[in-house]
């Protein structure tokens, strides 16, 4: 229990730095040091700063350079929770440096969900028409729209690394009570989902679309599939064959990197702080481009569509465009 | 948790003296007269520090010097080593390093330089001085599809130099097990594999080099140009340069098919794990046990043709088990002991958790182990590794292979109720100047043959002097039988001399002292 009184973050995850070896082998799938080369500024360099003493305040530069993209996680031998220490780390650095900043949410009734509801996130709901076409796709399997601004507007905050008000959080949870399953299109969400509703099953828009075999069929073997990277990693022993099989029955190519996670773009990364460090997302997307022969980027997330199309010669939809 | 104090009689029998170790710690009486046991080099004591960072910061070369940062670098994959550089230098041209080591010559400055970082024995540690990062060079310059080359800069992982190749549907030649190991410092050491036996150890597929010298001159060097110094870095141990780029040999990735044969007995694992090497039966062998009771020889194909070759004319001829025959031979063995019942459900936990790690669903198709470097370099992490990796070795001729690896396997248990022995061949490329005073033991023709003996510590916490006083052991069985060691650097340096003998130490003393004056291009590895 943390001292703002939520069951959000515990000491469990932060001790998961102490099992740390420094093999390693998570800087081989870390955007930020293919980017950099600077082991300082991974997981692997805030591990054994954090073995050594060294705390949040002194990790500054190392934690906002994060995207959170979660691939350090899934090949970590140790088991280090790398994503629950980051992100408890910028909080911790959030409380000792900044106006410790509760995420105070407006006064707002949160609507009562049930059965299978759909977040679509923020970058979404900035694009109508796509939205419309997901929800078209979404709405015959029984799922419904939520509102979920305020919920997108809470993870753009965490990410940066503002606790939830309790008071917030209590009112999410028990208007979830009724839900049964969440479509969340942001990624970041589904292990904090997870977390805090461990009734309801938390799927992405991605993985729930490709279920429908019209969507699939669709798929092509010269397209490029880019999996929504935080999602994937957040739920990786189970994805990793949902999206193998899938990469076998349709032969397209996937963003996944030789140890099987998500090549990110970090374009999705909310990350606001000032900080030296960006990974450049474009550079990313040329690195997941280089030598693989496609004709079609088909994203799950709408950040990484909007990094796509700065590439030449590609078309760019989204995977809730692959049908009619 | 358990503790593990040094026992009395495991440690050597010799009385421990005051006598102080002499300066030179490859000096022939280095270890005479003092008590087993290595200890951390004297820290340098910081003279002209301050003025050889000035020098560097006002030719534009970063030095970060905060503690945060020096901590990180305090000890290596060993975690026995404990040291801690003045201050680090990320690595980004053979130009930026060159003007290092000519500072570090005028300055008398210690330079220490890390790769990946996976030494044992504390050879990438900087007791003071520079710690150079070779990651910052971590970056392929291209790819020759037509001569089958690839030159990348020494700094990078195998792994990542694997993901890059991979998209022209290539691969390197043999690289070490574990993918966090860096290039450049796997050629200035050897690098084994299980293909080892077949395409020799990864130093023998560089074609040619980018050098920085210890004074700081940047030279190209392959077989036919500067040929001297060439031979010198390959398995040089850091001593005679920096690797700044390497060119290397490459070839075409292929899915792989793998088989398990299983042994109950050590010596004729090893006897048919030499005969497949010899006869070329195999693409890939090795032999990985759990004790030295299961014992597991693997061999695995590139082709579907050699695999039916080797079905054809080979499996007959060596005598492991497949796995059922074998289950039912173990399960006989321990209902007569039944007192042994903790070992037998140990191997049984040990297999049940080893063997889908080892053939993940996601890396298989059609029967095939896709990327398995990737599988096996995870593994050897996730069931192998830990905060102190103890792995000492032997590396040997054909004719002393049994004898030395079951003198081995008699040290680990008795030291260690838990462990395992990672064994392999390595085919020697003709006679080499590189391989004096390597990992390849001098006695060797055509192939040399390896193991290493690992114990898996869990969660008991052992002291430092008893897991050296094991590795002494295991190391005294190679002075005593001739051989050599994939690793013989930083802490265990004093066998340098005691097993290679004066002459090669002499003159590659020579040659270090010739080609580093003041002696400052990574220090205490071997001289």
């Amino acid at each position: 229990m943390t001292e703002t009184g939520t069951e959000l973050f515990n000491d469990k995850i932060k001790s998961g730095y102490e099992n740390c070896t420094g093999c390693g082998v998570c800087m081989l799938t870390c955007p930020v040091w293919r980017q950099t080369r600077d082991i300082m500024l991974t997981t692997c360099g805030r591990t054994r700063a954090l073995q050594n003493g060294d705390g949040p305040q002194d990790l500054r530069d190392s934690l906002t350079a994060c995207v959170l993209c979660g691939s350090c996680g899934p090949v970590c031998p140790a088991g280090v929770d790398t994503v629950g220490l980051t992100t408890e780390l910028r909080m911790e650095l959030a409380e000792k440096t900044g106006p410790a900043p509760a995420c105070h949410a407006p006064n707002v009734v949160h609507g009562k969900a049930s059965g299978k509801v759909f977040f679509p996130g923020s970058a979404m709901r900035k694009d109508d028409r796509l939205l419309r076409r997901a929800l078209r796709l979404l709405e015959p399997d029984g799922a419904g729209l939520y509102e979920d601004a305020e919920i997108s507007d809470m993870a753009g905050k965490m990410e940066a690394g503002i606790r939830p008000d309790p008071e917030w959080f209590k009112d999410f949870v028990s208007s979830m009570a009724g839900a049964a399953e969440i479509i969340a299109a942001d990624g970041f969400l589904h292990r904090h989902l997870r977390q805090w509703l461990p009734g309801v099953r938390v799927t992405g828009l991605g993985e729930t679309l490709l279920r429908r075999p019209d969507i699939k069929k669709a798929l092509k073997a010269t397209d490029l599939y880019m999996i929504e990277a935080r999602g994937y990693h957040a739920d990786y022993g189970r994805l990793v064959n949902f999206y193998d099989r899938m990469r076998l029955e349709t032969g397209c190519r996937l963003n996944t990197s030789l140890q099987r996670t998500a090549i990110p773009t970090g374009a999705a990364n909310r990350q606001n702080r000032p900080g030296p460090v960006r990974v450049d997302a474009e550079e990313q997307a040329r690195w997941i481009l280089d030598k693989r022969k496609t004709d079609r980027v088909v994203a799950e997330a709408v950040e990484d569509m909007k990094i796509f199309k700065k590439m030449p010669g590609i078309e760019v939809i989204h995977v809730a465009e692959l049908v009619n | 948790m358990n503790t593990t104090n040094v026992s009395s009689q495991a440690l050597s029998t010799e009385a421990p003296t005051q006598t102080a170790m002499p300066a030179d710690h490859v000096h022939p009486d280095s270890l005479k007269g003092i008590s087993r046991r290595q200890t951390n080099p004297a820290r340098w004591n910081g003279e002209g520090w301050d003025v050889f960072v000035g020098a560097l910061r006002a030719k534009n070369v970063e030095v970060r010097e905060k503690k945060q940062t020096c901590r990180v670098y305090a000890t290596d994959s060993g975690g026995l080593a404990y040291g801690m550089p003045h201050g680090v230098t990320l690595a980004v041209s053979a130009e930026q390093i060159s003007t290092i080591l000519k500072e570090a010559q005028t300055h008398r400055v210690p330079v220490t330089v890390k790769g990946g970082g996976l030494t044992t024995e504390g050879e990438s540690v900087a007791f003071g001085g520079l710690q150079l990062d070779m990651r910052g060079m971590n970056r392929v310059i291209s790819v020759d599809g037509k001569n089958m080359t690839v030159r990348t800069q020494a700094g990078i992982h195998w792994h990542t130099l694997a993901e890059v190749l991979r998209r022209d549907g290539l691969d390197y030649l043999s690289a070490p097990l574990n993918l966090t190991a860096s290039v450049g410092g796997t050629l200035a050491v050897g690098g084994i594999d299980i293909n080892s036996p077949r395409l020799g150890c990864s130093a023998d597929q560089a074609v040619s080099l980018q050098v920085v010298t210890p004074t700081g001159e940047i030279r190209e060097c392959s077989e036919s140009v500067d040929p001297e110094l060439f031979e010198r870095v390959l398995l040089g141990y850091g001593q005679f340069g920096v690797i700044t780029e390497a060119v290397m040999r490459v070839r075409k990735f292929t899915p792989i098919t793998m088989h398990y044969f299983y042994y109950g007995s050590l010596r004729d694992a090893l006897e048919d794990l030499q005969l497949l090497v010899r006869e070329d039966a195999a693409d890939y062998c090795g032999i990985l046990t759990i004790l030295d009771k299961a014992i597991n020889l693997l061999v695995a194909f590139d082709s579907d043709e050699r695999e039916r070759v080797f079905f054809e004319k080979w499996r007959n001829r060596i005598r492991g088990h497949g796995e059922p025959a074998f289950a039912l031979r173990m399960a006989r063995y321990y209902c007569l002991r039944p007192w042994r019942i903790g070992e037998a459900l140990y191997l049984l936990g040990r297999k049940r958790a080893l063997e889908p790690a080892f053939n993940p669903s996601q890396y298989m198709e059609n029967g095939k182990i896709v990327d398995r470097a990737v599988v096996f370099g995870n593994q050897v992490w996730k069931f192998w590794g830990g905060k102190q990796m103890v792995i000492p070795d032997l590396a040997v001729s054909a004719g002393k292979y049994v004898e030395a690896i079951e003198r081995g396997n008699a040290v680990c248990k008795k030291y260690f109720p838990r462990y395992t022995l990672y064994c392999t061949g390595i085919k020697l490329s003709g006679r080499r100047e590189r391989y004096e005073l390597s990992c390849i033991p001098p006695d060797a023709v055509d192939f040399a043959y390896g193991c290493e003996f690992e114990p898996i510590l869990g969660d008991t916490v052992y002291s430092r002097e008893y897991l050296q006083a094991f590795k002494n052991e295991i190391y005294d069985i190679g002075v005593d039988m001739k051989t050599s060691y994939y690793r013989f650097g930083g802490m265990m340096k004093g066998y340098v001399r005691r097993v290679f003998g004066d002459e090669p130490v002499d003159k590659h003393l020579a040659m270090k002292r010739a080609d580093d004056p003041a002696m400052i291009l990574n220090p205490d590895v071997i001289f």
